[in-house]
């Protein structure tokens, strides 16, 4: 743990008087505690929340297995977004997405890594959605078409190369081809964060999708952080902020203050894109019955629903806890507020992506089964790269070199385990839905789901796999008291 | 996500005074940001007596709503109200003396057409257009709020009261009931609780704008008053302004959501933001 | 994920991207398996099991930087004699501390104090001459009361309440009295009496034989509804609900406040007054009072920040409707609805009841139900 010896040492001892007084020591909350005696600051946590229970586990795919000697290639693992009302449509490959991860919450040879699998995988057939994160994105990324270059100057292409030459300096990644690096394959969302980190309007101009950011399930109500550590020179100049002083982003937009607010920025972004580019609104699982409400009636062409465990790289230690409901959970509020808005409203291609605490194809098929059309990944991609979940990635020190610089990251290796992983993602879901009898996907549905234990039928509407739900267990405890109350109950 | 209204006349004779008039036009111009349901509360002195309506919707069939008039006099009206309570199909509405509640789901240009708004006089009334984000689109969920505790107030509001449950918990627990699951309600409830108490409905404004939380702007009308009030940290809209008069109408005091809806009625001189957190009252002349 | 099955996610993912091809066992095939070896597993505190609802859309988030958020507590139901703090905090606790760590504490609170921070004070102790914060006195003996701001009483029964009698002739601050587990017969008594508060210590209550194998939340919201029942009809005066025990964190600060806490008894600036700093053998009050008193900054600034998360402008506007739970035993100890379904696990029973009777067509009267209701929900605990 990389934290002053005077600190740990603090905690040691409030461990010793607390077990002396015949308590047990919860070390978690007492290191917590000697960290804010010692800088009178509130303590920061990164990726995900520790939810006791997230209920995945306890939810199974009856007939479906990751594994299969059959080949189930031809299954349709495609998702598409946009066509609401936005006139151009992305299409992806597979039904999962790269989740926002910023460059400066994330280092540099990270992102190099995603960007560089996710061209290797288009040119091998598989497009994979990306999206930028809420700190801008890289130069790549926006200018990663012969389009996108056509108008641009000579002076703000020479920016643009210098700029880029001096990232990849200070990363020791010279060797990598300018052209190669700047080919995008892949569709990129943007993120249209409360913090407004860009300079260039092609940012949003260049993007294949839009997502205003409302917020995301680490730290529900609260604005993204990226610590004074953490803002170097270059991620500064990127942002067009201060170096070196702690990145804050307001914890709402200040032009969004209710649902007409919402209405008023789509319908702007969607002027400014002349109606072309699809618009996501996210948001973390909280009032989410509410929200998805105010979400459909806002003209958007998709929703992200982002869970508790959603990952984080930084937060206040207790935001990032207690605040927000767990995915599964989350489902449940949602079908019903789709289902309520389709009641008087046709049909009109709204698509629902969902992420946190989701990593592999089961859980994609799960969430997917659920009522999601696609789902978002983080903290997967992060364990592609070597991530060693010691969730310290607000702080310089990361073991994998992610989103810390102490530790170099292998960019290679890096790239190729997400290749490996999407791919082998993608024919473990193919096996799943092959192995159900669907042709895509997107057609694995709650039939195809049973639960284990109460709680989890209760959140999900699942039934148990004897057939049983949550209504009929209790029907029968019901039976049970009845008899042992010796109330014989008359028959009307 | 809604369109607040209301208007105020400055005429101690009240000669013809159009008030439905200038409240649909102020309404109608403001449609295009609501268009789940509309309604009005106008009073007239003409209507003051030993005569209290109680006003209900009764469900028929699927998603049909009538309304249900009971005329009380002043020493039966705690019966008629008790009977209410009782009947589960009734969903109160309004407690009228000098007041007259009128509200449907729609646009507002079908409630003057169904009521005849524009024909109604008075000395001031408010109004209300509705977009529903968190509770169902039917009549009794349309603004304004009025309460079975004491006739004559209502309230039109455009934000949300979010320690709503805190306030309505605590109300109830002192014995004061609600008809609706609407957080509106509760500033009529809390007014109301606060008259009977000390009388005072400037003093019971401040009271609210210092318990409630959440970004809020209402305006509420009692028999001689209406107040434009704005949360402590002004985070929703308001605007006032005054229409000096013509051959047409008395002037009046008129606010609003929009400066739009101002304009279309022509109060635009002395034009002013309520404060955030103090709340603006005119008392009838 | 749980702490301990962060090696098993990564290994499983780390496969797929070494080998790029379908793994035998998917995370949550091994991770079920291990959990069912490890049989019922011991539960986390049931504080972990409690969410808070978030603002964003439906509602906005208050933003700390340009909204201010209110921590203000005042304790007392007469007006003129109330405590005020600046959070809603009294220093309160077991912890035995030598004079140095006293002295230590002292200049902290006065510190405080000065930085417009103000927290009470709950001791045995009498209070002291340079205090500038709120002294809350434990009195056993009700003459050796010296000039405190508060009083604490320990209820012991009926003499406890001819100690309030008498007290409240002569005191015009207030009075708490710390309850024990039957504090749901004698509540309305002793505030009815003139006691301004009780004060539940739920890591002692908990140990009783009443609250068994029940967790700090049903021992919360036992209290506040004993506490709201006696102002059943009347009009609300103040009087408060202090808890202690198990709450030493903001998260669980903020979560007490929700299902009914006005204050909160906080030891852990006790802790850190006695473990303090010891450089070269000799104990140093200055340095010691510098980590109390950054240690309340940074809770002060946690306890602001959650209430504008959730949309509130004051810490006081918290209650039962923003929290959640993904634990049964939660939802009936401190009837809080289930996550994603937004009932509590008593309606859910109580709906299938209500349905179970009607299609059965039999005839049972309300208190049989309520029995049933509490059989049905006994199993789950």
């Amino acid at each position: 743990m990389p934290l002053p010896k005077d600190v740990m040492n603090f905690r040691w001892d409030m461990a010793k008087v607390v077990k002396t007084e015949g308590h047990t020591a919860d070390l978690k909350s007492l290191l917590l505690d000697a960290q804010k005696a010692a800088d009178g600051l509130v303590p920061y946590a990164s990726l995900g929340a520790h939810s006791q229970n997230d209920y995945f586990p306890n939810v199974m795919i009856n007939d479906g297995k990751i594994n299969s000697t059959q080949d189930y290639s031809d299954i349709d693992a495609s998702l598409t977004i946009g066509g609401r009302y936005s006139k151009k449509i992305i299409k992806t490959d597979v039904p999962f997405s790269v989740a926002g991860m910023s460059y400066g919450s994330v280092k540099l040879p990270a992102k190099i890594s995603l960007h560089l699998a996710l061209n290797n995988l288009a040119k091998n057939g598989i497009k994979v959605l990306m999206n930028t994160g809420e700190g801008g994105a890289l130069p790549w990324e926006i200018y990663g078409t012969q389009k996108s270059r056509e108008k641009l100057s000579k002076m703000h292409w020479d920016s643009i190369l210098q700029y880029t030459n001096k990232l990849l300096k200070a990363n020791h990644l010279e060797g990598i081809d300018i052209d190669e690096l700047f080919t995008r394959e892949y569709p990129l969302v943007v993120q249209y964060a409360s913090g407004r980190f860009w300079k260039d309007p092609a940012y949003l101009l260049n993007a294949d999708g839009i997502e205003i950011k409302i917020g995301q399930g680490a730290k529900i109500g609260h604005g993204g952080i990226l610590p004074g550590s953490k803002v170097t020179e270059l991620v500064a100049e990127n942002r067009g902020i201060l170096a070196h002083k702690p990145a804050h982003s307001p914890s709402r937009h200040l032009d969004i203050l209710g649902p007409e607010d919402l209405v008023a920025k789509v319908l702007e972004l969607r002027e400014l894109t002349n109606w072309e580019t699809p618009i996501i609104v996210k948001v973390g699982a909280s009032r989410i019955y509410d929200d998805m409400e105010i979400i459909l009636k806002s003209y958007a062409d998709c929703a992200t629903v982002d869970g508790l465990v959603g990952g984080t790289g930084a937060a206040p230690y207790e935001v990032r806890e207690d605040i927000g409901i767990n995915t599964i959970a989350s489902l449940l509020p949602i079908r019903n507020a789709i289902n309520d808005y389709y009641e008087t409203h046709d049909k009109d291609g709204f698509k629902l992506l969902v992420n946190g605490g989701i990593w592999d194809s089961e859980r994609i098929s799960k969430t997917i089964a659920l009522g999601a059309d696609g789902v978002g990944i983080g903290t997967g991609f992060l364990l592609a790269m070597g991530c060693t979940l010691i969730q310290e990635c607000h702080t310089d020190i990361c073991p994998a070199g992610i989103t810390g610089s102490h530790e170099k990251l292998d960019v290679e290796k890096s790239a190729e385990g997400i290749f490996n992983y999407i791919k082998a993602t993608k024919i473990e879901l193919q096996n799943i839905a092959g192995l159900l009898g669907r042709k895509k996907i997107e057609d694995i549905e709650m039939t195809d789901l049973s639960v284990n234990d109460l709680l989890t039928s209760i959140v999900s509407e699942l039934p148990f796999s004897d057939g049983t739900n949550h209504v009929s267990k209790i029907q029968s405890k019901i039976d049970d008291a009845i008899n042992a109350l010796n109330l014989q109950g008359e028959k009307i | 996500m809604c369109g607040i209204c209301g208007l105020m006349m400055d005429d101690s004779s009240l000669r013809y005074s159009p008030v439905g008039s200038i409240l649909q036009d102020m309404m109608e111009s403001q449609q295009i940001r609501a268009q789940d349901g509309a309604g009005i509360a106008i009073f007239d002195k003409n209507n003051a007596g030993d005569s209290f309506k109680i006003k209900n919707f009764r469900k028929e069939g699927m998603s049909n709503y009538s309304i249900d008039e009971v005329e009380s006099s002043s020493e039966n009206v705690p019966e008629n109200l008790e009977k209410l309570s009782q009947d589960s199909e009734c969903h109160f509405f309004s407690f009228e003396n000098e007041m007259t509640i009128l509200k449907e789901t729609g646009l507002a240009r079908d409630l003057d057409r169904k009521f005849g708004i524009r024909k109604m006089n008075g000395s001031h009334g408010i109004g209300h257009l509705r977009i529903a984000t968190s509770s169902r689109v039917t009549p009794y969920n349309t603004h304004p709020f009025s309460t079975t505790i004491v006739p004559d107030i209502a309230i039109v509001h455009n934000g949300e009261i979010t320690n709503y449950n805190m306030l309505r918990d605590s109300l109830e627990l002192e014995g004061f009931t609600f008809h609706t699951d609407s957080d509106s309600e509760v500033i009529a409830v809390f007014l109301a609780s606060k008259i009977l108490k000390h009388g005072d409905i400037e003093r019971a404004h401040r009271e609210f704008v210092a318990k409630a939380d959440g970004p809020f702007t209402y305006i509420a009308a009692t028999a001689d008053s209406i107040a434009i009030v704005r949360d402590k940290f002004g985070t929703r809209k308001g605007i006032i302004g005054y229409n000096p008069g013509d051959s047409d109408h008395p002037p009046f005091w008129a606010m609003a959501t929009d400066l739009s809806a101002l304009d279309v009625v022509g109060a635009t001189t002395k034009i002013e933001t309520p404060h955030p957190g103090k709340p603006r009252i005119f008392y009838r002349n | 994920m749980r702490l301990n099955e962060k090696a098993i996610i990564r290994k499983s993912i780390l496969e797929l991207c070494n080998t790029g091809l379908p793994r035998k066992k998917s995370t949550d095939d091994v991770i079920r398996t291990i959990r069912e070896k490890s049989g019922s597993e011991k539960e986390g505190n049931l504080w972990e099991y409690v969410v808070a609802l978030g603002a964003q859309l439906s509602r906005p988030p208050f933003d700390p930087y340009r909204e201010k958020i209110k921590l203000t507590t005042k304790i007392g139901r007469k007006g003129d004699q109330k405590v005020s703090l600046k959070m809603p905090i009294l220093i309160y606790g077991e912890f035995d501390l030598s004079q140095s760590s006293k002295d230590a504490l002292v200049l902290a609170l006065n510190d405080l104090d000065d930085n417009r921070t103000t927290v009470g004070l709950i001791s045995k102790d009498e209070p002291c001459d340079e205090r500038k914060y709120p002294h809350f006195q434990i009195l056993s003996d009700i003459n050796k009361l010296a000039d405190p701001d508060g009083i604490v009483l320990e209820y012991i029964g009926v003499k406890t309440e001819e100690k309030i009698e008498k007290i409240r002739k002569e005191f015009d601050g207030p009075i708490l009295v710390e309850v024990d587990e039957y504090f749901a017969y004698y509540t309305a008594k002793l505030l009815e009496l003139g006691a301004d508060g009780i004060l539940v210590n739920t890591d002692n209550i908990a140990k009783s034989e009443k609250y068994k194998g029940k967790h700090a939340i049903a021992i919360i919201h036992d209290a506040k509804l004993a506490i709201n029942e006696f102002y059943r009809g009347k009009e609300n005066d103040g009087a408060c609900l202090v808890v202690a025990g198990d709450v030493n964190n903001a998260g669980k600060m903020v979560k007490a406040a929700g299902l009914g806490a006005d204050v909160i008894g906080y030891d852990t600036s006790l802790l850190i007054a006695k473990v303090g700093h010891h450089s070269e053998n000799f104990f140093d009050e200055e340095i010691t009072a510098q980590k109390i008193f950054n240690h309340m900054i940074a809770t002060k600034s946690e306890l602001t920040g959650i209430p504008a998360a959730l949309g509130y402008s004051d810490f006081h506007n918290l209650s039962p409707s923003d929290f959640r739970t993904s634990s049964i035993k939660a939802s009936m100890q401190g009837n809080i609805p289930l996550e994603g379904v937004d009932k509590t696990y008593r309606n859910i029973v109580e709906e299938i009841l209500d349905e179970y009777i009607d299609t059965k067509n039999i005839s049972i009267d309300q208190q049989q139900k309520q029995k049933i209701i509490c059989l049905v929900m006994e199993e789950e605990n």
